[in-house]
């Protein structure tokens, strides 16, 4: 028997998720058997880039895609696509759990023992990405706004602790940001609407 | 625009706190410029899911079920010190304990599997790890299952689509036959999840599920 985690051998076409998240929406079961083949592991590993413990991680994924199914009937085909739609819900929920675990640690007046270990996450993040064909896009990213999309993301952080962690002024946090996406969305061709 | 409208970007990310979420929100339900940003740029950020994914560990998985049902369990690795750290999390996880093994190459694979009784292979796709001429007609073994898909399989011998087919002697589970019991016992998790809101099925519940359904 051996060990190493694997990637998921394929994936499914954002139109196929499409299909499978309207047969959800009515409520099809097996419908959602399907789906979940087809996102699980893009849900779990995106929950586990941001909060590593593995454990911990299948639980938040499990909810994140109970909350799939729960909500299907609001997702709003015209506003995104269901994949997108699904990955935002997971991303939520494992950053909501990232604060409330930064908060628990606050009130003890122990945060600096909890905080995320930032310095790795751009580093971990980024060395997984390389092996990918997203990383000429990130590289086309000026490294500041690299550093402030990955910390945010990955990190969990909000924007104002991100600028706390950089020394850097609220504002041109939420530049580079916003920034850094756009040059992101326009190098990977993705349009909406 | 507004000023608000620099938000555009840690809305995205998810960077903000409830409270800039619901202004942000607001703001956005009346501009159906940004509304179509955002939508672009929560896109982008799920294309990059496509590069983090990632399956929890299939062996592990089923090495931790199977030593806490009493099974003697050996796991192999190419080095011996992921073995160990595999085996440590396993003890972590399922207060079960399993020994770990190096097998540095397909060379090892027959005298690993003196005695054994079942093999599962569930190492990293398109590696070969258990040549034929290792597990097939060998007394003893009983059942093996290789949960990849990608040519090469782990354990030469087995076809994909093998589903408790008789070969040399040897039940074997190619991944698409493992496939379908998975499916069976995934909808049979699912209709559990519904019956109650506040359920969370771990390992050890979904091996119960399965057992069920046998």
């Amino acid at each position: 028997m051996t060990t190493e985690p694997e990637r998921g051998a394929q994936q499914a076409a954002p139109a196929d998720i499409d299909a499978l998240m309207r047969r959800v929406a009515s409520g099809d079961q097996d419908a959602f058997a399907n789906l979940y083949d087809a996102v699980s592991s893009r849900v779990f590993g995106l929950i586990r880039r941001v909060l590593r413990d593995p454990a911990l991680s299948e639980e938040v994924a499990q909810e994140a895609l109970v909350e799939v199914w729960r909500t299907a009937a609001r997702f709003d085909p015209a506003r995104g696509s269901a994949a997108g739609w699904i990955f935002t819900i997971a991303h939520r929920r494992a950053v909501d759990r990232v604060r409330a675990e930064q908060a628990a640690a606050d009130r003890e007046r122990r945060a600096a023992t909890a905080s995320v270990p930032f310095d790795d996450v751009v580093e971990q993040v980024t060395a997984r990405l390389e092996q990918h064909a997203v990383r000429r896009c990130l590289r086309a990213l000026t490294q500041m706004q690299r550093e402030a999309i990955l910390l945010a993301y990955y990190g969990g952080l909000t924007y104002q602790q991100v600028a706390d962690r950089l020394g850097t002024p609220l504002p041109t946090v939420k530049t580079r940001m916003r920034d850094g996406l756009i040059r992101l969305r326009d190098c990977m061709g993705v349009s909406w609407g | 625009m507004t000023d608000i409208h620099t938000l555009a970007g840690a809305y995205a990310l998810d960077a903000i706190d409830d409270l800039d979420r619901a202004r942000f929100a607001e703001h956005l339900a009346g501009c159906p410029s940004c509304a179509t940003e955002v939508a672009e740029l929560i896109e982008t950020m799920g294309a990059l899911t496509e590069a983090t994914d990632e399956t929890p560990p299939v062996g592990m998985r089923a090495a931790g079920l199977l030593a806490k049902a009493g099974a003697d369990v050996v796991i192999t690795s190419r080095r011996m010190e992921s073995g160990a750290a595999a085996a440590d999390t396993i003890r972590q996880r399922f207060g079960a304990t399993v020994r770990p093994v190096a097998m540095p190459g397909t060379a090892e694979a027959a005298s690993l599997l003196e005695g054994a009784e079942l093999l599962l292979s569930a190492g990293g796709a398109g590696i070969r790890l258990v040549p034929q001429d290792a597990w097939a007609e060998r007394s003893g073994l009983q059942a093996a299952a290789d949960v990849n898909a990608v040519p090469p399989l782990g354990v030469e011998g087995i076809e994909v689509t093998d589903n408790g087919t008789a070969r040399h002697g040897v039940t074997v589970f190619g991944a698409l036959g493992v496939g379908h019991l998975k499916m069976k016992i995934h909808k049979a998790c699912i209709a559990r999840l519904f019956e109650r809101n506040d359920l969370v099925l771990d390992a050890e519940t979904i091996a119960e599920v399965a057992q069920g359904l046998a």
